[in-house]
């Protein structure tokens, strides 16, 4: 059973790898924002299967960690992106 | 039992890696930002949910304090 | 080869190429995308080599909070005028960085090869003291019964910081708020995200908290995870980053070390030490001073992501 769990966490890191060369490439930064919830998923996954095969023990916690992180991530991306963003530091004395 | 329970997990976790692999098709193909990050979050979301699911099994009991 | 192996290998590949295109991105959104990324592949990585509380700090600060720390000031320095920002790095900066960084790996590489077999460690001692502070989880034991001192002025470090970038404020608006974090105009699916995921964030924050007495968690990812859901509702404009001079701020950014100190200093009275713990008491005085340095660090990384004052203090 743990070989199967390792093949499906292999495999799922093989689908983020080609997701992510999808990802960064493409052009304009709302693709690449992309790449933070293609492995905020994938990565949650992977993790979840590694841990259950290797019997770390308490990665429930971190797989929720990274679950809400991506979200916080993607946010905040999103904000910073290149059409208005936040409020800029003026040049002169700021 | 322990017999039906790994076959769920196994049909649960190759359900999920399938849908992985789905979003990730959807993702190389589709022509738009858009749709491509429409396959990626509910797709990817959904093999998540799936995975989780088939180690619910393996997870043992949670210890009460 | 294991599948184990085949796997171990394929993620160091990742990890590797996930790198290469962070140092080879031409703009700084881009690489800050790929330093994130490359920041959540290797919380797995740790995962792999048993260390789930690196993994939940490498996830949350490392590739989370750091992140919206790039992001967000290269967003605003984009604005600013003076910035020449496209103008490319000078023929010795492009040599020393990489320079540096490759001796480091090497550096770090020739430790981990060449240490003796079996590895000459202090995991069984440090376990054999568990019994003693009444932890279950022995990184929070090094943390905050082994070496607390030097967790506390990590902590004072962490104050430094945001008065660091307080001073970068002009006079007249020392004392004010920070600028908006967010938008002029929030789009209603972020603050639907507001309702359901910030409430969830905080219970996780506060569970992290609490069971990394003897699971892995702590205070420093419980504090990450607490000011990530601050950072959002800021975002989303629901509240906005308060004024630098109020007092209640001052006094969370200050109360994990305060705490802290205090309860070192009171170590002489009450087990005979600097920083001594009583033996039997020593698990609720931890887990006192890890509610006071959650807060702290909850309130000092958004701080530090918000930036300087931009408005005066009075209108």
């Amino acid at each position: 059973m743990n070989d199967v769990l390792l093949v499906a966490a292999g495999f799922i890191l093989l689908t983020v790898a080609a997701g992510l060369v999808r990802v960064l490439r493409g052009p304009g930064d709302f693709d690449r924002m992309m790449a933070v919830q293609l492995l905020g998923a994938g990565g949650i996954a992977s993790l979840l299967l590694i841990a259950s095969a290797t019997s770390v023990a308490g990665v429930e916690d971190v797989a929720l960690g990274l679950a809400l992180l991506a979200a916080f991530a993607s946010v905040a991306l999103v904000n910073s992106a290149e059409t208005d963003g936040p409020e800029p530091f003026e040049g002169e004395d700021g | 039992m322990s017999l039906a329970l790994d076959l769920f997990s196994l049909i649960a976790i190759s359900a999920g890696a399938f849908f992985f692999f789905a979003g990730t098709v959807g993702l190389l193909r589709f022509p738009d930002s858009l749709t491509r990050l429409h396959a990626l979050t509910k797709a990817d979301n959904l093999g998540v949910g799936l995975i989780v699911l088939g180690l619910l099994p393996r997870a043992g009991s949670l210890p009460m304090r | 080869m294991s599948i184990l192996q085949v796997l171990d290998l394929g993620l160091a590949i990742l990890v590797l190429a996930v790198a290469g295109w962070t140092i080879a991105a031409r703009e700084l959104f881009a690489s800050v995308v790929g330093y994130v990324a490359y920041g959540l592949l290797l919380s797995i990585v740790w995962i792999r080599l048993y260390a789930p509380d690196v993994a939940l700090t490498e996830a949350a600060i490392g590739s989370g909070v750091t992140g919206v720390l790039l992001v967000t000031t290269g967003a605003r320095l984009r604005g600013a005028g003076g910035v020449e920002a496209n103008r490319p790095p000078g023929i010795s900066l492009r040599f020393l960085a990489p320079g540096l960084a490759v001796l480091v790996a090497a550096a770090l590489a020739a430790v981990v090869l060449l240490l003796p077999e079996p590895p000459t460690t202090l995991a069984p001692e440090a376990r054999e003291g568990l019994a003693a502070t009444g932890l279950g989880n022995p990184v929070t034991a090094v943390l905050i019964a082994y070496r607390s001192f030097d967790t506390m002025l990590e902590k004072v470090v962490l104050v430094l910081a945001v008065v660091g970038v307080w001073s970068l404020a002009p006079d007249r608006f020392w004392g004010g708020a920070p600028a908006p974090l967010g938008r002029a105009r929030p789009e209603g699916a972020l603050l639907f995200l507001d309702q359901a995921l910030v409430p969830l964030g905080i219970l996780v924050g506060i569970h992290l908290f609490w069971v990394g007495a003897d699971e892995p968690g702590g205070a420093f990812q419980a504090g990450a995870i607490l000011a990530a859901m601050w950072m959002i509702v800021m975002i989303s404009r629901l509240t906005e980053p308060p004024r630098v001079g109020a007092r209640w701020l001052r006094l969370a950014l200050i109360a994990g070390p305060a705490v802290f100190l205090a309860v070192g200093l009171a170590g002489p009275g009450m087990a005979g030490g600097f920083f001594a713990y009583p033996a039997g008491f020593a698990k609720p005085i931890i887990l006192f001073i890890e509610a006071f340095m959650v807060l702290s660090i909850a309130v000092t990384l958004p701080m530090l992501v918000a930036g300087p004052p931009r408005r005066s203090p009075e209108p």
